[in-house]
């Protein structure tokens, strides 16, 4: 198994929204584990939405993020990132910059409704719009 | 621990594990996929979210075409 796809805050944010974009989101969830692969979701990206989201939205965070089938996986910030990390947050925020490192890191996708924010630093075909 | 077990399999299931080296592995490791799956689907549901075999395959399409985007991309 590995990591085919990055989730950033922007899609943590909506698979708590309830609304249409959490129900495309899990299906895409989905596709990824079925396929034998797993969404990674960046530990920073994971703490920046749960500090946006009201209770009800921090459980449904957390137990995406914690469990135990493999569908998703919360992806540490090692020290082999730092580097890359801190040149990145002179143009992203924390979270979204260790997306953008995890993407590299594991040569996958970054899936988020957010392409703007990563116009600077991401070449364009390496998002997936959600 | 193992069960030995007599099943009955459509003729063309058969036929694909005579060309199986270890069919009971085989048909262990299908098994395990398909309980992953059904677990995703139950994990879903228990937070009012229902997914369909059809979302789940257009997601698909959109993650593939987007990853032949990317490799085109990059062979430019």
């Amino acid at each position: 198994m590995s990591i085919r796809l990055i989730l950033d805050s922007s899609a943590l944010l909506a698979y708590v929204a309830g609304d249409v974009r959490t129900l495309e989101l899990s299906e895409l969830i989905a596709n990824v584990e079925e396929n034998g692969d797993i969404c990674g979701i960046p530990a920073l990206c994971v703490v920046e939405s749960y500090r946006q989201v009201d209770a009800d939205g921090k459980v449904k965070l957390l137990e995406l993020a914690s469990n135990d089938d493999g569908r998703t996986e919360v992806l540490p910030l090692l020290a082999a990132d730092i580097a890359r990390l801190a040149d990145l947050l002179r143009r992203l925020p924390h979270d979204q910059a260790q997306a953008v490192v995890a993407s590299e890191a594991h040569d996958a996708l970054l899936g988020t409704y957010d392409r703007r924010a990563y116009a600077d630093v991401v070449d364009e075909y390496e998002i997936l719009d959600l | 621990m193992t069960r030995k077990l007599s099943i009955s399999l459509p003729d063309d299931v058969a036929e694909h594990l005579d060309h199986v080296d270890n069919a009971s592995a085989y048909i262990a490791e299908a098994i395990r996929l398909r309980r992953k799956q059904e677990r995703t689907r139950e994990f879903f549901a228990r937070h009012g979210i229902q997914i369909t075999d059809e979302g789940v395959a257009r997601a698909g399409e959109k993650l593939r075409a987007a990853e032949e985007r990317r490799r085109q991309a990059r062979a430019a």
